[in-house]
């Protein structure tokens, strides 16, 4: 599986639509998570970002604040492994586990979670 | 890249992970999930596991024998213990890291005691960690008793932070019997 698959596999775990930051459609419906990250070596000695993005057209902070944590909460402590061609992605909670981004768009709720990763491979 | 920088395939498989944990009870045939009673305590900075023979060069003094000869070696005991730094301030972990103390329950006091009882050793201490393949890696340290002491050490707006050092005791009762034992063990297959 490659990275890309298994961060779209992983993320697809969280019921809505999910794109590469990247690969938006144009007529994408909020809510959706993007997500983009970096391709690391092993053992390079600085760790890999990876960012999911939630997008929410709602008034309210609730929703988008609670997939986030349910997205913090899935990670969990510690390190997960994502199986890739080669070898696993490790991944853990960024610093900060995720902040809400401001939007020009004041309907538009926007989160921002922080995943650090190393390329166990 | 040259024919010798290569590493070995199941390299990724068998990694192991984060600094796994500390419980007083553990069955490595079937690791299910951790009941809470069975945390010793949170920790920091991981844990160091270790288990240093002793060994004697019995041709040490055998005048023209070469030095290390392996059939003059004798390994003359094993040095086995766990060190880490707690985060707990429970009773029962203050109690494990003094070794030979007492808790009267109702008040929350620990009281050092100038005996060494029987019931001070712990049967098991167990430190269990994750594989990146899913599987386990464990170590069972036996006849276990805090050696290193009680000491903590506090910091402005921190958490204070005990250090504990636990060693493992051989038994008269079976003196074979080297008190650490691991375990490494990859997950069932699925289906």
């Amino acid at each position: 599986m490659t990275i890309g698959e298994a961060l779209f596999q992983f993320f697809s775990g969280f019921d809505i639509p999910v794109y590469h930051r990247d690969s938006v459609p144009m007529d994408a419906d909020c809510p959706y998570l993007t997500f983009a990250y970096d391709v690391g070596n092993f053992d390079s000695g600085t760790d890999s970002i990876i960012t999911a993005d939630l997008w929410y057209r709602t008034e309210s902070e609730v929703e988008p604040n609670a997939k986030a944590e349910q997205i913090r909460a899935k990670i969990g402590r510690g390190r997960t492994q994502l199986k890739i061609d080669g070898g696993y992605l490790s991944i853990w909670q960024g610093e900060p586990a995720w902040l809400s981004v401001p939007d020009d768009n004041p309907d538009i709720k926007h989160r921002t979670v922080n995943i650090s990763a190393e390329y166990l491979r | 890249m040259g024919k010798f920088s290569v590493i070995p395939t199941d390299t990724f498989d068998q990694l192991q992970m984060d600094a796994g944990v500390l419980l007083n009870t553990f069955n490595p045939s079937s690791p299910g999930e951790i009941a809470d009673e069975h945390f010793i305590c949170a920790t920091t900075g991981g844990i160091n596991a270790t288990c240093i023979p002793t060994y004697s060069d019995m041709g040490a003094d055998v005048d023209n024998c070469p030095v290390n000869t392996k059939e003059l070696k004798h390994l003359d005991g094993w040095d086995c213990k766990l060190s880490f730094t707690a985060l707990s301030a429970t009773p029962s972990a203050i109690r494990m890291a003094l070794g030979a103390a007492d808790i009267e329950a109702s008040s929350g006091k620990i009281t050092p005691r100038k005996d060494l009882k029987q019931s001070d050793f712990d049967d098991s201490i167990w430190w269990v960690g994750d594989k990146t393949n899913g599987g386990m890696v464990a170590i069972e340290l036996k006849n276990a008793l805090s050696t290193g002491g009680f000491s903590l050490q506090t910091t402005k707006n921190g958490k204070g932070q005990v250090s504990v050092e636990i060693t493992g005791h051989v038994s008269l009762s079976d003196q074979s019997v080297v008190p650490m034992v691991f375990y490494s063990s990859d997950p069932a297959p699925a289906g």
